[in-house]
C-alpha cells in the first residue's frame, strides 16, 4: 500500500513538473497535488508509511532536479507531514481543506527554510507573501482532491486487507 | 469527516488570507532600494546601485539586468527558473533567488548592510 501512495506521489509530481508552469503560476509555486498521497498516508495509515513516501518525494527531487532540490522538497514534506499527522489524529472539527492549507503553509516555510540556509541569506523571506496566498490556494485544492479521491483509496485498502 | 469543509477550515482559511494580505501590505509599503546585492554561495559577488544605466552582469549562468532603475533575472540555466519569474526588482527587501545556481540578487535600502528583508 505504501508502495501504491509513494508511484502516486511521484507520478503526481511528475505529472505536476509537465505543466506549462511559467504560464499560470507565480515565482517558486505548485499546485502540489503529490501531497494528496501524503495526505492520505497520514490519514488512513501512520506515521511511518507517511514519511516513507516524503522521503521517497525527495530521492525523486534528487535524481530529477538536483541535491539543492531534494533537500527543499525533504525539509518542505517533513514539516507539512508532521503537521497533517498532528491534524488527523489529534484535532477534531479540521476537515481535508483547512489540513491542506496549513499543511501547504508548513510545506512552503520548510521550503523557505532549507532555501535560507542553502543560500545562506534571510532575504528568502521575500518571497512569504506570494506564498502563504498560493498556499491558500492550493491548500484547499489538495484537501478537495483527497476528499473526493478518498473513497476509492479506502476500497483499495479494503482490497488488500480482504486478501490477506 | 463528514463535510467537505468545516467551520474551523473557514476559520484556517480566513487566518491564512489576513496573514497573507498583511504581509504583502508590508511588503507594498517598503521603501524603494537603492542598493543590488548579488550573491553567490552566501558570498557578496557584486554590489551595485539600483538606479543607473542599462547594465548587465553573469554570475554562476545566471543573467542579471539593470534597466530603467529595476533588477531582474533575465536568464538562468537552471530547470525551475524560478529566479526569472521573480520579475522585476526594486523595493528594499525584493529578492530573487536561483538555489540551483546558488546566486541570489537581493534589493537593499539605506544603510546598505541592514539584514532585515521587511521595514513596518
Amino acid at each position: 500500500m505504501t508502495a501504491l501512495l509513494c508511484a502516486a506521489a511521484l507520478a503526481l509530481s511528475f505529472a505536476e513538473s509537465a505543466l506549462p508552469s511559467a504560464a499560470f503560476m507565480l515565482p517558486g509555486s505548485k499546485p502540489g497535488l503529490s501531497n494528496t498521497a501524503v495526505m492520505f498516508a497520514a490519514l488512513s495509515l501512520g506515521w511511518a508509511q507517511t514519511f516513507m513516501i516524503v522521503a521517497a518525494k525527495a530521492v525523486f527531487a534528487l535524481i530529477t532536479r538536483g541535491a539543492a532540490a531534494a533537500l527543499m522538497s525533504l525539509c518542505g514534506g517533513v514539516l507539512s507531514a508532521l503537521c497533517m499527522l498532528l491534524l488527523f489524529k489529534k484535532a477534531k472539527g479540521v476537515g481535508c481543506i483547512g489540513t491542506g492549507v496549513l499543511s501547504a503553509l508548513c510545506h512552503n516555510a520548510g521550503q523557505l527554510a532549507a532555501a535560507a540556509a542553502l543560500m545562506k541569506s534571510g532575504a528568502v523571506a521575500g518571497y512569504a507573501p506570494v506564498l502563504v496566498l498560493v498556499s491558500v490556494v492550493t491548500g484547499i485544492v489538495t484537501g478537495s482532491v483527497l476528499k473526493a479521491a478518498l473513497p476509492y483509496f479506502s476500497k483499495i485498502i479494503k482490497a488488500k486487507e480482504m486478501e490477506k | 469527516m463528514k463535510k467537505l469543509i468545516t467551520s474551523k477550515d473557514f476559520i484556517i482559511i480566513a487566518a491564512a488570507l489576513m496573514l497573507g494580505a498583511a504581509l504583502f501590505l508590508a511588503r507594498g509599503f517598503s521603501s524603494q532600494g537603492e542598493t543590488v546585492v548579488v550573491k553567490y554561495n552566501g558570498e557578496v559577488e557584486k554590489t551595485f546601485p539600483l538606479n543607473g544605466e542599462y547594465y548587465e552582469i553573469t554570475v554562476n549562468s545566471v543573467v542579471i539586468r539593470r534597466e530603467n532603475n529595476e533588477v531582474y533575472v533575465a536568464d538562468s540555466d537552471c530547470e525551475d527558473k524560478t529566479c526569472v519569474r521573480s520579475g522585476k526588482l526594486s523595493k528594499k527587501g525584493d529578492a530573487a533567488f536561483c538555489v540551483p545556481n546558488r546566486v541570489s540578487v537581493e534589493i537593499e535600502g539605506k544603510g546598505a548592510n541592514s539584514p532585515d528583508a521587511m521595514t513596518w
